[in-house]
């Protein structure tokens, strides 16, 4: 098992943040992949909730397909957090969810120089996400997989 | 609103207040107190410092609510008259300590004021005359509240209309709703 | 704007003698916040009015330096006021007039009454007498910041070297005080980064404190 990328967008579409670990299949255009991505998952997302039997409800927590799964979680206020996996990792949208609470409060609302909607900068954030995420056991295999290829 | 909900915000604000990690009341007044000062040096009129600081609020608002909503138990505000007890049971208790209450609505029920006896950024606090019946020292709180709602999709107007520091009996910000914001497509792929 | 100054009850004049209607007034308001501490309030509070703060001071300059001397002034008030506030509470009577005793009270009483804990260390700069330092590794404000590269060597702990410029000028000791990021390694631990206060004091400072030395 593998977590290959992560993304995290404000509630208007701009990535405010994009990491990748071993994400095997290289990105031509970052910033459509980007754009891409947050448009399928704002339909994906409302279709979930047209298809649910029971209103309010239908939160999109996670897809998998036959290779990777995609694992995702909003705030009230819109910011979608995104972590691509592999297969079989489980449910992670909670572990999206405390890195809401635990590292981008901290490490991003927090800031006095962080300017809300623009691109993360802060080097705390990006190591306090890179622990959480290596912490996972899902990504153990990360290195593993490294030395194989 | 039922009592049985207003005494879980009651005890959500109680708590999210006692577990938080604090810092010196006193620190919070002298800082306001400066940075305020700072603002009247820059743009002197009593009109444009109190729109400064409610824009300055609203700054802190869109920040403060992720805060707010990771911190607070609270998980999300569905109704403009359940925001308004929030706000004064929850987020008046977590971030200045106090309990405010809410009353004055209207029979649409779409304007409301918020209420409260004491202020702790405005504490030591004298106006000068000239400034009396001009500033709202606490401005910034109007911002604040508007921020953080627009946050979740709540648009409203608010405004001091009591002010102890004006010599009024206590403190009493106004809040109308406008609208509840839809989210929308934030671009379409034939673009 | 006048925070409220506070009138200090002095050793030699009592303040009970005569009072102007607009000092009775005065007093009257103040017996009130005054006596009763308000309780602490929640860490964030602070931390969004100080980043709102810094945000605003930097759209009026152009240059690092210039933020940090707008942080040193609006911590300048804070340190004024808040050593008026502190002798007040305290009643503390006895004026400060060594340098050594009041860089002690301010490392100690006035650091604890505003940010809840000692400074970590006070020193003299070696060979320079008019020069000293308090240390602290986190000091509260930089508590959640991470300074993107652009911004150089900022330090927005900028402010707090200006709360104890304040302290020292309101009790007769004018300074010149900046904040500064120092690597320190030790064997213990890994290399890490410390924010150093560092303190100027001006000539007539010391013309003062080598009389008193007799």
């Amino acid at each position: 098992m593998t977590v290959y990328a992560f993304y995290l967008f404000d509630r208007q579409g701009n990535c405010l943040c994009y990491r990748e670990w071993s994400r095997p299949k290289l990105m031509k255009d970052a910033t459509q992949d980007q754009k891409n991505t947050f448009g399928v998952l704002f339909a994906l997302k409302n279709f979930c909730k047209k298809l649910s039997p029971r209103q309010p409800g239908g939160q999109l927590k996670n897809y998998s397909t036959d290779v990777y799964s995609l694992h995702y979680f909003e705030s009230p206020t819109g910011l979608r957090f995104v972590l691509l996996t592999s297969r079989g990792s489980g449910d992670l949208s909670g572990v999206l969810r405390d890195i809401y609470l635990n590292v981008y409060v901290d490490t991003v609302t927090r800031n006095p120089l962080y300017v809300p909607g623009e691109s993360i900068q802060s080097q705390l954030f990006f190591s306090k996400l890179d622990t959480a995420i290596k912490a996972l056991a899902c990504f153990q295999d990360n290195e593993e997989n490294k030395s194989i290829s | 609103m039922s009592s049985s909900r207003a005494s879980t915000w009651n005890k959500l604000g109680d708590a999210a207040y006692a577990k938080s990690e604090k810092v010196s009341a006193d620190l919070v007044a002298l800082t306001y107190g400066s940075f305020v000062r700072e603002i009247i040096k820059d743009f002197e009129e009593p009109d444009q410092v109190n729109k400064e600081l409610e824009k300055l609020g609203y700054n802190i608002g869109i920040r403060l609510i992720e805060d707010f909503l990771a911190k607070s138990g609270i998980s999300n505000c569905s109704s403009f008259e359940e925001s308004a007890e929030i706000i004064s049971r929850v987020a008046f208790k977590m971030f200045l300590g106090i309990r405010a209450t809410v009353s004055n609505w209207n029979s649409e029920h779409n304007s409301c004021s918020i209420i409260f006896d004491e202020n702790p950024l405005a504490e030591y606090v004298e106006l000068p005359p000239e400034y009396t019946h001009s500033l709202f020292y606490s401005n910034l709180l109007c911002g604040v509240i508007r921020g953080a709602l627009e946050m979740v999709q709540i648009i409203v107007e608010c405004e001091f209309v009591k002010d102890q520091l004006r010599g009024d009996d206590t403190n009493e910000i106004n809040i109308r709703f406008k609208e509840m914001l839809q989210e929308q497509v934030p671009w379409n792929d034939e673009e | 704007m006048e925070l409220r100054r506070f009138t200090q009850p002095s050793a030699t004049k009592p303040t009970h003698t005569t009072v102007s209607n607009s000092e009775i007034a005065k007093w009257n308001i103040l017996d009130r916040p005054l006596t009763r501490s308000r309780e602490e309030l929640y860490l964030s509070t602070f931390s969004f009015l100080f980043a709102e703060a810094v945000q605003y001071l930097q759209t009026r300059v152009q240059q690092v330096s210039e933020l940090e001397e707008k942080l040193n002034q609006l911590g300048y008030r804070v340190g004024q006021r808040a050593l008026e506030l502190l002798c007040f509470r305290e009643k503390l009577n006895r004026r400060e007039i060594r340098l050594v005793s009041i860089l002690g009270f301010i490392r100690v009483q006035l650091w604890k009454f505003l940010f809840k804990k000692s400074a970590d260390y006070l020193k003299k700069v070696t060979d320079r007498e008019d020069e000293y330092y308090i240390e602290e590794e986190e000091p509260l404000v930089n508590r959640y910041i991470s300074v993107p590269k652009d911004f150089g060597q900022l330090n927005c702990a900028a402010f707090m070297a200006g709360i104890i410029r304040g302290a020292l000028d309101s009790a007769g000791f004018t300074a010149s005080v900046s904040a500064h990021y120092i690597h320190r390694e030790e064997k213990s631990r890994l290399a890490f980064t410390v924010t150093i206060f560092m303190i100027r004091l001006d000539e007539s400072v010391m013309n003062r404190e080598r009389k008193l030395a007799g």
